[in-house]
């Protein structure tokens, strides 16, 4: 599944709600649009440092920048995911995210999305010739 | 009142279609325009005139010592950096952190916002268990511009209460001196937990809290002013109409100078005039004239004389008396005596003197009438002569005794018969006369009663109504006073409508800043909360003021108070809170802030932690935390904060710790980077450059909000030019030449305050940007470290 199915479907979640997924659309949205962001993170890394793939998220993030500039699409990005993060584990206590909350993130990643594809086709391109 | 406010208030006047009477109560009301403040002589020795220079007088915070109190045992203090920016202090619930927050906040004001009406166990344990000595407070502060720190520092005596205040006097007057002590109770800069969650419980809660520093109690007093004019008026209005309604209540409807009177008090407006001249006219015709049928009729049985019983009794008597007299002089007749007597003295007459004696002419005896006889008849007729006089005299005397009787009986009995006719002289009065004294006596006794009763029923009525005339006077004097107020009371009523409406419109304008920024602040804050925040009004309600929320909540109008969960109404408080404890006229650039984070959701404090870091960047912002939501949102949103941690061990003894700082954050993340064996060198290469000067430009910020406090800079305008700083160069630049836009020099500066390798450092970390960096990423960031710590160590 690509990263815009994965957005998609997490859309679809929190804006069709089925009645199948009453109680768990907030975190089963919230884990696809993470998926996303981290899809999103991990194709980055593939295309420019394939061998980035052994550091962990945190690492991965702390880097991005370096590599992406000040784009506030990247802090924003990180920001969403550890948000999600926390929204992901399962904890009996903690309350889960809001459609509107959920909504801004999958926006979110879908800049990131974009920001990242961007990037990625200027490499291809740019790499293209040289190989 | 304040001059500014005053020229303001003038001013509109002036362009108000207000009456001249009222415009003049206005301006009584305000009184003359406050003179300006004396200026220090700090302020006369001039400030310098550098661009980035701000209004003096802003406070920072240096510490909070505290010993003795609450959950804090041996002293324990907690350094600040007094500089803007944001610090987290995070301890667990117990670890002494609120103690802290509320030390600073009894040192100040006195008194805490926590314990303010609570019960005395909640007051009576405020000094530490665990610690027997006195309760130390103390705090230092920091003036910009001002190389020497405030220090306020106030101990308690075990045993005694928190409101103590015999400790305070140094205290009060540094407050006092500085003019901090109205700037505390006016812009706050505290909010604890206690304050942030009632702040909305009542309508009126957030314009009370707002009102002194909305810079309007002048205005209020004012109104307070008129209001007090106007109710005295009022009540004096009202005293005077009760004092003609008890006045028309007592009065005797009988008694026709009471009546009119009544007729003239008894209505809404009495004329005071008319009243005057009524009681004048009754004064000069004096009481009589004055008088009605009934009471002429009273008058005349008062004035009705009757004898007195001894009187009727002898009158009474008298009959009796005279008739025994006359009926013992009647046993002779005295006709018969007369008839005798003349007879006697015609026989006198006849007998011959010559003869000495003679013979009886009526009976023809001889020789009896001699000399003898002569002498004894002539006697015989004085004597019968005198006692027929003597008869005569007494049937008089009895008749007279009689009449008068009868007469008086005749007077007195009818009229103490009432309506029976009386009897006819002559009839009556031979049974008057002997029969009735009894019934005579009992008559006089009652019409002396009812002469008397009319007497008393005349002196209540003529005392009545002098009461009721010096009453009358009384109300008048009163009325003289009351009545010329109408006008004004008219004005006064006037001005006040007036100038409720004018300060609602200066009110709004003057909160409108704080509320445009509370309403930005919402906005960050709520994130994606359905409720919108559109903007903050205040008005008055009566003599109370309201806080009014435009509020959508999912694109429909609402009230906020009803829509918004008990952690969004936190979270508007902190939105208004930050605005009003940092407006430009407070001279407190800190603001301290006890545990916002309570009852909201995690959304809410990565809003917060945005909000704080927002409002952190010009101003000193502490916030107390129990646990680690908020480090955490700060952490997750990379905001710069400092973080400390508060621990508490056995017996009370608390310290405090740094756990976290802008600069420390970045040398952590580029040591972590460069050693970190799951990432590849040529990222190492590239990452740990940045992260090295991205801990050079934190420390560079930190610089340049220690200037703002050390120099006077002025903290927003330091802000912008930080935010303005792309390179690093004009990071340092910024931060050691005090301008990003030349560098000329940079290098020899940062020699100085480096060493040797800051420049290499420099050119080597912006080599980086470009390509890789060719050496050790780890020597690069402890190169970094050195320069960073030297750069913050030297002044």
């Amino acid at each position: 599944m690509n990263v815009a199915a994965l957005l998609a479907s997490a859309r679809s979640m929190i804006d069709d709600p089925e009645p199948a997924t009453t109680s768990v659309w907030p975190r089963g949205a919230a884990v696809l649009t993470r998926q996303g962001i981290e899809t999103t993170l991990s194709a980055y890394w593939t295309h420019h440092v394939p061998a980035m793939r052994h550091a962990t998220r945190s690492e991965q993030w702390l880097a991005l920048p370096s590599y992406l500039g000040r784009s506030p699409v990247v802090p924003a990005a990180e920001y969403s995911w550890a948000a999600l993060s926390e929204a992901c584990h399962h904890r009996g206590y903690e309350v889960g995210l809001t459609a509107d909350e959920l909504r801004a993130h999958v926006q979110t990643a879908e800049d990131f999305r974009l920001l990242v594809g961007e990037a990625v086709v200027a490499k291809v391109r740019g790499a293209a010739p040289a190989s | 009142m304040d001059p500014t406010l005053h020229a303001l208030l003038l001013e509109r006047l002036a362009a108000s279609d207000l009456p001249a009477a009222a415009q003049d109560a206005v301006v009584e009301a305000a009184g003359p325009p406050a003179t300006a403040p004396p200026e220090g002589p700090e302020d006369a020795a001039g400030p310098s005139p550098a661009t980035l220079r701000g209004p003096a007088r802003e406070v920072y915070l240096r510490s909070i010592s505290v010993e003795g109190f609450r959950g804090i045992g041996p002293p324990a203090t907690l350094a600040l950096d007094a500089q803007p920016g944001l610090t987290i202090v995070v301890g667990r619930n117990g670890s002494g952190k609120s103690s802290f927050a509320e030390g600073l906040e009894l040192l100040t004001t006195g008194v805490t916002k926590r314990w303010e009406d609570r019960t005395k166990g909640w007051t009576s344990t405020w000094q530490c268990l665990h610690h027997d000595g006195p309760t130390r407070l103390r705090a230092e502060f920091v003036v910009a511009g001002d190389a020497d720190m405030v220090v306020l520092e106030q101990t308690w005596e075990p045993g005694v209460a928190y409101t103590d205040a015999s400790g305070r006097g140094p205290v009060a007057g540094a407050l006092a001196a500085r003019g901090w002590d109205a700037a505390l109770g006016s812009f706050r800069p505290f909010l604890s937990y206690a304050e942030l969650a009632s702040m909305f419980d009542k309508l009126t809660s957030l314009p009370a809290a707002l009102s002194p520093i909305l810079g309007l109690e002048d205005v209020d007093g004012v109104q307070e002013r008129l209001a007090q004019e106007r109710l005295a008026i009022a009540a004096e209005v009202k005293a005077l109409k009760a004092q003609a309604d008890t006045l028309v209540a007592r009065l005797d409807p009988g008694d026709p100078r009471q009546a009119e009177l009544g007729d003239l008090l008894a209505v809404r407006r009495p004329d005071a005039d008319a009243v005057r001249a009524h009681l004048d006219a009754a004064r000069a015709a004096d009481v009589p004239a004055a008088s009605g049928p009934e009471t002429a009729e009273l008058r005349r049985v008062a004035a009705q004389s009757v004898p007195d019983d001894e009187a009727i009794t002898a009158a009474h008597a008298a009959v009796a008396r005279t008739a025994r007299a006359a009926r013992k002089a009647a046993t002779t007749s005295a006709a018969r005596d007369l008839a005798t007597a003349d007879l006697l003295a015609r026989a006198l007459a006849i007998r011959d003197p010559s003869r000495l004696t003679d013979d009886c002419p009526v009976c023809g005896t001889v020789g009896v009438l001699d000399p003898a006889w002569a002498d004894q008849a002539a006697g015989a007729v004085q004597a019968l002569r005198a006692q027929a006089a003597e008869l005569q005299s007494a049937t008089r005397a009895a008749e007279a005794a009689a009449r008068e009787w009868q007469a008086l009986a005749a007077r007195l009995l009818p009229a103490a018969a009432g309506d029976a006719a009386p009897a006819g002289p002559g009839a009556a009065a031979g049974d008057d006369a002997t029969a009735r004294p009894a019934a005579v006596l009992a008559a006089a006794a009652a019409i002396r009663a009812a002469a008397d009763e009319a007497r008393a029923r005349l002196d209540a009525q003529d005392g009545a109504w002098r009461a009721v005339a010096d009453a009358a006077g009384a109300w008048l004097e009163l009325a003289a006073r009351v009545q010329p107020l109408a006008p004004r009371h008219t004005a006064l009523q006037a001005a006040e409508k007036w100038l409720k409406a004018e300060a609602d419109t200066l009110r709004n304008a003057r909160f409108a800043p704080i509320a445009q920024q509370a309403v930005a602040n919402w906005e960050v804050l709520r994130h994606d909360s359905n409720v919108e925040l559109h903007d903050i009004t205040l008005r008055s309600v009566g003599r109370r003021r309201e806080a009014t929320f435009d509020v959508r909540a999912d694109g429909e109008t609402a009230n906020a108070l009803g829509v918004m969960s008990q952690g969004e109404l936190l979270a508007l408080s902190v939105s208004v809170f930050l605005p009003r404890a940092g407006l430009d006229e407070s001279p407190f650039r800190f603001a301290v802030i006890d545990d916002p984070v309570q009852s909201m959701d995690p959304a809410k404090v990565d809003g917060l932690a945005r909000v704080l870091s927002r409002n952190a960047r010009a101003r000193q912002v502490v916030v107390f935390t129990h646990d680690d939501r908020l480090p955490e949102a700060i952490r997750r949103l990379r905001l710069p904060a400092t973080v400390l941690q508060v621990n508490r061990r056995s017996r009370s003894q608390v310290s405090v710790a740094t756990s976290q700082t802008p600069l420390l954050r970045h040398l952590k993340d580029a040591r972590h980077m460069a050693l970190t064996e799951r990432i590849p060198d040529e990222v190492r290469q590239r990452v740990v450059p940045t992260l090295c000067r991205g801990a050079i430009e934190a420390a560079c910020a930190e610089l340049v909000r220690r200037r703002v406090v050390t120099d006077g800079l002025h903290a927003s305008a330091a802000d912008d030019a930080l935010a303005d700083a792309r390179t690093l160069r004009d990071h340092l630049a910024l931060a050691l030449l005090g301008d990003a836009t030349t560098h000329e020099g940079l290098t020899d500066v940062l020699r100085t305050r480096a060493g040797a390798d800051g420049p290499m450092l420099v050119s080597a970390l912006n080599q980086a940007v470009h390509e890789a960096h060719p050496g050790s990423t780890l020597q690069l960031q402890e190169r970094t470290s050195r320069l960073v710590h030297a750069l913050m160590e030297t002044p």
